[in-house]
């Protein structure tokens, strides 16, 4: 059984857990041992999300949500270049129906920051910098600060990448299954800014 | 010498199964501890099992061994994760470094004690898990904890180059519903049957051995991703080899909330 949550209800839950966060009033929802009990037998998150492996953004803490809440994919830089990372969004739309998922970018991004300065680099830091590279040169056409254009770019192609590269993906938003949205989280105010959604 | 609290001298038998049952956590951190000051014991005959186990659970602060200053950085962070989890298991989580003053601080930059490849399951948060904060933990999150594609691999290798994090964690977990999948050979389209067929060679290592199909896949899977990271990342093996950092493998049960070392 799915979250009985639509999408909307998903991201003002969300939303909300982000408030009490900038505030400094969080609850620490779901985080008992009763709540690790219950779920033994099965996950029903109210939302993927996909963001950064950046220690400063673990969306539970972010968003002040527990155990079994949400289902997160992280890399650096919140791309979804590889199948895996499609894939486990995929699992979450087609298995665990989630009514919500969210590319979450950052602040300050380091892997965007190396990306932008073109830094030299071996191996697979290489490929993920070259993965990087669509938002480097978008965000050279717009006016601004280069790594926070950078930082948006980022994450409107990666929400349009999961529905072009994905045909679940893209079937579950076009039957109205699941809602995708793109934001950024501030690490001065913690806040999280919705960028960008679908219909 | 351990300190006895009051609330210890009244241990009920159900707090002891559960002492007994996180004394097995405890030994996570007995690398760790075999090396560091433990507290002189008192003579063994005299103790039942219970205050045995009692002795081995750090309740408090205090009770936490500290490490020889000359320890590798990473045997500090296991500890860390260790006690974490410790906390997490008993119901006590204190859910540090979370606070608008840590967040501030971090700012200007990130220094995680440790990097966590595990699985997306919204089940294990290792934040919650581990019973840590903000700017702790670099984490890769990844349906099935693979390091099958560059990016899961470029991120542990910034995590270690740049950032300094002297460990890895490779956590796999009970019921993981992605190597269920693999084992049933359920068809499936597009990426996830790409991620399906970077799950097999866990589940052909599995098939040999004896006991519960799905436990030794996900155990096989959590060994492949280790060594696989020592194999096709050349930063993250000369890391190890220079004494750098480490990988370990680990293992979350659903049921106890522990975590273990495989």
């Amino acid at each position: 059984m799915a979250t009985h949550l639509d999408s909307k209800q998903a991201l003002q839950l969300l939303l909300a857990g982000n408030a009490r966060f900038v505030a400094g009033e969080r609850i620490f929802p779901n985080q008992e041992n009763n709540r690790r009990l219950e779920l033994t037998t099965g996950q029903h998150p109210l939302a993927a999300v996909l963001s950064c492996s950046d220690s400063r953004v673990p969306p539970e803490i972010v968003f002040d949500q527990g155990l079994g809440d949400l289902f997160i994919i992280r890399v650096a830089g919140n791309i979804a270049v590889n199948s895996h990372i499609l894939a486990s969004i995929e699992y979450a739309v087609e298995h665990l129906k989630v009514p919500l998922v969210m590319v979450l970018g950052h602040q300050k991004c380091g892997a965007l920051t190396a990306a932008l300065q073109g830094s030299e680099a071996e191996g697979s830091i290489a490929d993920l910098l070259l993965a990087l590279q669509p938002a480097v040169e978008k965000a050279r056409q717009y006016p601004g600060d280069l790594l926070e254009n950078a930082i948006l770019a980022n994450v409107d192609l990666t929400v349009k990448q999961l529905e072009e590269a994905s045909p679940i993906v893209a079937h579950a938003v076009h039957a109205g299954e699941v809602k995708l949205v793109g934001a950024y989280y501030a690490l001065e105010s913690g806040a999280v800014k919705i960028i960008s959604g679908s219909k | 010498m351990l300190k006895k609290n009051p609330s210890q001298e009244s241990f009920s038998r159900r707090e002891f199964m559960r002492a007994a049952a996180i004394t097995a956590v405890t030994m996570v951190i007995s690398g760790c501890v075999a090396s560091a000051s433990t507290p002189p014991a008192e003579s063994a005959a005299e103790k039942s099992g219970a205050e045995e186990a009692k002795e081995k659970i750090p309740a408090t602060e205090e009770q936490i061994p500290t490490l020889p200053s000359d320890a590798p950085k990473w045997k500090a962070s296991l500890l860390e994760l260790a006690v974490g989890n410790l906390r997490f298991v008993m119901g006590k989580l204190k859910s540090p470094h979370q606070s608008v003053q840590r967040r501030e601080e971090l700012v200007g930059g990130q220094y995680p004690f440790a990097a966590v490849l595990s699985c997306s399951d919204s089940r294990l948060p290792p934040e919650i898990i581990f019973d840590q904060g903000l700017g702790d933990l670099f984490v890769v999150r990844v349906a099935g904890n693979v390091a099958a594609f560059s990016d899961t691999i470029a991120s542990l290798e910034y995590a270690v180059e740049h950032l300094h994090a002297p460990l890895i964690v490779v956590l796999g977990h009970q019921k993981c519903g992605a190597i269920t999948a693999a084992l049933e050979g359920t068809k499936m389209e597009g990426s996830l049957g790409a991620l399906m067929e970077s799950l097999q060679p866990a589940v052909e290592a599995a098939k040999s051995q004896e006991g519960d199909k799905l436990e030794n896949a996900i155990r096989a899977n959590v060994h492949l991703t280790v060594k696989r990271l020592h194999q096709e990342s050349v930063i993250l093996a000369k890391a190890v080899e220079e004494g750098e950092i480490d990988i370990l493998g680990a293992y979350y049960s659903l049921e106890t909330g522990k975590v273990e070392l495989i």
